[in-house]
């Protein structure tokens, strides 16, 4: 049976049954991706159970005079675990999305969302490039018509994303045809045998291919100098749909690095490493056997992290904010796999799984607070804890994961980072990610307090706490969290599996405990430390005399003043805007004056110029058709001189 | 069983020692002064009559975050071995620490928040930044530390300085320790670095609208970041130590001399107090890792 083959298929039809014929039944919609993202399930636990499947497609048609053109579908390790990953979370996200898209807030991105899936699948379990190609693309331009959703707004933003995924494909494409010249076959393992094997002789060329192919994932991967999509496209997607974007599908490019990358840059990769520099560079940048294609990686996820998170403090619209934080953490994650090493790459594979959870967390929490209140700027909101209490249990314990404190799951995982990094000797490229890290507190906080708490706005007395629906996938995902905070085993134990198909050798430690390079840490002992000296703090509360609880918003500590006299409403009461603005001062200047955005944007504006110029040519025809013809025959007599 | 009572023991002893640097310090301020100034348990009797007042809530959340506040500290401290002894079987990772001591920092800043009291926020605005700033120094000298000694156990390098003060990492990394005093004011929240409390500006910040038992918790929360902050710098940089009235001791020493610090200093704006942490105890900081690993 080929289950790949199939459930690709049925996600296609689905999609376009949904879309042509319930486009009035938005929440028929919903409901068949519901039951599509539960069929991908049950495919996913089959394929696990029946490891190594390879299912092949013939086609029936000719392309670049090969004969017998066929779609190969293979589960790899890798592969198999991104699919679980990003299956169990769009079941949740389904489950959200049916209550998330009621009457008012209805998008109908359902069908688009379906074809995504298929793309989905195909992606991760793609053999030969052709259907990796067709999966990628689909992928990239699904994604741009949700993004867009009717809104003028959001197709400016998933313009932008579209531009630069169109950018990615090309050098996509480059790559393949590279691989393809040398081969002739289209399998992705061929043409990585090629590349392995050409190291040695013709480096220049494989390091074309590999350069093309990492300016594909980082344009999919938001990491620097593409981090501008997704504070655009994220923002202003579909609210459900963000959390999708931030958890899933920003992913892509870490898997897509992982499997065709890393494998040629192994310890006898013959390129220039850090052993070739100057001895005192060698003492301080690492390891001698890094190569500096990978070292340069590293930084630049590194200077991702930080960028990310320097954006972040400043940014007011709590959709943006989580986007830069997500840019953060994409950059943390190379970092990561730029090590490669069993450290390394199981590093960056468990923050892609906990950053999946706890952010997907964070983005339906926002969803929800967006449903209810329909604010998204941070200075507006405020005081919803005391509406939507457990929401905002979910918000809190997602941002802890994300400020990596322990017993949430982030910590595990940005602690085995730093270990990969002390492994290497990387330890220049630890203090960007230590103030990422640290930076990261700031604008957490920043959310926790300007959405969350503070004083509630009268307009918000009415609010209620989100709808059963929207809270059960939420709950889940932070038990997840929890549990995976406790038991690290449970993700670094499959991906043990994935490090022994990758030919590395595996981690350490059982379900609680992991082995790093200068220490071991026992996480279940952490979070039960914890909860240990909770209940004996709780015991000296217990212990205290009894509080009063007050619940006038107004009746607080103001020097003598009464707020109340001179007509204070509690909402202007609520610090929120420049939260930061000490530390925005400092960083202005760096933030303003270095912004791929604004070159990117030059750019643009160059490009309309020209294409104005040339519109001009042609109202008045003659000049248009003189161009035209000179052009013409200059081309003519080159092409017979050549 | 062991492990339970190790904790409680080490939390008390956390708490009780914290505070005693803190009573015997506010003796040393009292003197610079030229006041009598309060008797060294002072800071007991200060907790025991804020735990028997009268307090006020705003929410069961700032009840929440109190308490999250003082467990995320004592979490942290159970990590810090004291001379040898540590409350059960671990390998006292310095990077447990490092990010188990914001969750307490985080649940006090989620309490005072939902207090509702604007100046809390800026307050805890302010500590979050200036966090960043002394932070920064701290981990380029743990990483100095890794460099030259390959561990971030704290009992394994307290046990490489062993056998006298020659090899004490305070006298083989002076440029580091000086960062690490710097690093330490702002740590501990001394002038010049005490922006976020500021008393005549935003009313204490963080603690504008703490009272009773949760001002006492407050009180405990700080007398154990003391004790883990000035832990961390004696088994970092004195040698750990011999015995543990001799830990003590240097705890000790370390915190009056922040104290004794802070009390010939004005107060930094926050812009200025990070870069100054950057600068100067970021660039000192940086310059022995550079060394550490040059020669390391």
């Amino acid at each position: 049976m080929n289950l790949i083959v199939i459930t690709i298929g049925i996600s296609l039809i689905l999609g376009l049954i949904s879309l042509v014929a319930f486009r009035k039944l938005k929440r028929v919609q919903w409901i068949l991706f519901f039951i599509n993202a539960l069929f991908q399930v049950y495919v996913a636990i089959r394929l696990f159970i029946n490891r190594g499947t390879v299912e092949t497609l013939p086609l029936p048609f000719t392309v670049l005079d090969i004969g017998g053109l066929e779609l190969v579908f293979k589960t790899t390790e890798l592969g198999l675990i991104f699919f679980v990953a990003s299956i169990v979370m769009t079941v949740l996200f389904a489950i959200f999305s049916l209550s998330y898209n009621d009457k008012k807030h209805a998008s109908g991105i359902s069908p688009l969302w379906m074809l995504l899936m298929a793309g989905n699948a195909g992606i991760f379990f793609s053999a030969d490039w052709l259907s990796f190609l067709i999966s990628w693309e689909l992928m990239g331009w699904t994604a741009y018509f949700i993004i867009s959703h009717g809104k003028e707004k959001s197709a400016k933003a998933g313009m932008y994303y579209f531009t630069l995924s169109l950018i990615g494909t090309a050098t996509l494409i480059a790559a393949i045809f590279i691989g393809f010249r040398g081969t002739g076959s289209l399998l992705i393992a061929d043409s990585l045998t090629y590349f392995k094997s050409l190291l040695r002789t013709n480096h220049s060329l494989v390091m074309t291919a590999v350069i093309l192919l990492t300016v594909t994932f980082f344009t999919k991967s938001a990491v620097f100098p593409f981090y501008m999509w997704p504070s655009k496209a994220h923002a202003e997607a579909p609210d459900d749909f963000s959390a999708f974007l931030s958890g899933v599908m920003i992913k892509y490019g870490v898997f897509g690095m992982i499997a065709f990358i890393l494998p040629l840059f192994t310890m006898s990769y013959p390129g220039p490493t850090i052993g070739n520099l100057p001895l005192f560079l060698q003492k301080i940048l690492g390891a001698k056997s890094i190569p500096i294609y990978l070292m340069v990686i590293g930084w630049i996820g590194a200077f991702t992290a930080v960028w990310g998170s320097l954006l972040a403090i400043r940014e007011n619209d709590m959709k943006k904010m989580m986007a830069h934080s997500t840019v953060s953490n994409i950059g943390f994650i190379f970092a990561a796999l730029s090590i490669n090493t069993k450290f390394g790459i199981a590093a960056a594979l468990f923050h892609t799984f906990n950053h999946m959870l706890f952010k997907s967390g964070i983005f339906l929490t926002l969803a929800s607070v967006k449903h209810r209140t329909g604010e998204r700027e941070m200075h507006k909101l405020g005081g919803l804890a005391y509406r939507m209490p457990l929401t905002f249990f979910v918000f809190l314990l997602s941002i802890i994961a994300a400020a990596g404190i322990p017993p949430m799951n982030g910590f595990a995982s940005k602690w085995l980072i730093f270990q990969a990094m002390f492994d290497r000797n990387l330890l220049l490229l630890a203090i960007p990610a230590f103030f990422a890290s640290t930076a990261a507190f700031m604008y957490l906080y920043r959310g926790l307090h300007t959405i969350f708490l503070g004083q509630l706005s009268p307009r918000f007395y009415k609010v209620k706490e989100a709808p059963i629906l929207q809270l059960v996938p939420m709950v889940i995902i932070i038990l997840l969290v929890f549990v995976v905070g406790l038991f690290p085993g449970l993700i670094l134990q499959p991906i043990n599996k994935v490090l022994a198909s990758l030919n590395i050798a595996t981690i350490g430690g059982d379900m609680s405990s992991i082995v790093g390079r200068t220490t071991t840490i026992n996480s279940t002992h952490i979070g039960l430390i914890f909860i240990g000296a909770f209940a004996l703090v709780m015991v000296l509360y217990i212990i205290g005399k009894k509080r009063k609880l007050i619940k006038d918003p107004l009746d607080r500590y103001t020097s003598g003043e009464t707020p109340k006299d001179w007509g204070m409403k509690p909402e202007q009461y609520h610090y929120g805007m420049h939260f930061y603005e000490p530390f925005e001062n400092i960083t202005k200047k760096l933030l303003n004056g270095f912004s791929m955005d604004k070159f990117f944007m030059g750019f643009a504006l160059e490009f309309k110029r020209l294409s104005s110029a040339i519109q001009r040519w042609f109202n008045s025809p003659q000049l248009g058709l003189m161009i035209l013809v000179v052009l013409m025959v200059a081309i003519l007599v080159i092409g017979r001189v050549l | 069983m062991n492990a339970v009572l190790g904790v409680l023991l080490h939390s008390f002893m956390a708490m009780g020692m914290g505070l005693l640097y803190m009573g015997i310090s506010r003796k040393l301020t009292a003197r610079v002064h030229r006041r009598y100034g309060p008797p060294f348990w002072q800071s007991y009797i200060d907790v025991i009559k804020c735990f028997s007042r009268k307090s006020v809530s705003y929410h069961f959340i700032m009840d929440l975050g109190s308490m999250m506040g003082l467990a995320g500290l004592l979490a942290a401290a159970m990590f810090l071995p004291v001379f040898k002894y540590l409350p059960f079987e671990n390998t006292s990772p310095i990077v447990v620490i490092l990010y188990l001591m914001p969750i307490g920092y985080l649940g006090m800043a989620m309490g005072v928040s939902a207090s509702g009291n604007p100046l809390t926020a800026i307050g805890i605005g302010r500590a979050l930044t200036l966090m960043l700033g002394y932070e920064v120094p701290f981990v380029i000298l743990v990483l100095a530390m890794i460099a030259k000694f390959d561990s971030t156990s704290l009992m394994v390098l307290a046990s490489k300085q062993a056998g006298g003060i020659a090899n004490w990492n305070m006298v083989t990394m002076p440029i580091g320790f000086i960062a690490m005093l710097i690093a330490l004011q702002g740590m501990l929240a001394k002038k010049p670095f005490d922006t976020m409390i500021a008393p005549a500006e935003i009313a204490s910040g963080p603690m504008v609208e703490l009272s009773g038992k949760f001002l006492g918790m407050a009180f405990l929360q700080y007398a154990v970041a003391v004790f883990v902050e000035t832990g961390l710098v004696v088994i970092l940089f004195l040698g750990g130590a011999n015995s543990i009235v001799e830990f003590f001791l240097k705890q000790l020493a370390v915190y009056l001399l922040a104290t004794a610090v802070s009390e010939i200093f004005a107060r930094y704006r926050v812009e200025q107090a990070i870069k100054f942490l950057w600068i100067w105890a970021g660039g000192l900081a940086f310059v022995q890792l550079l060394i550490n690993m040059y020669t390391g």
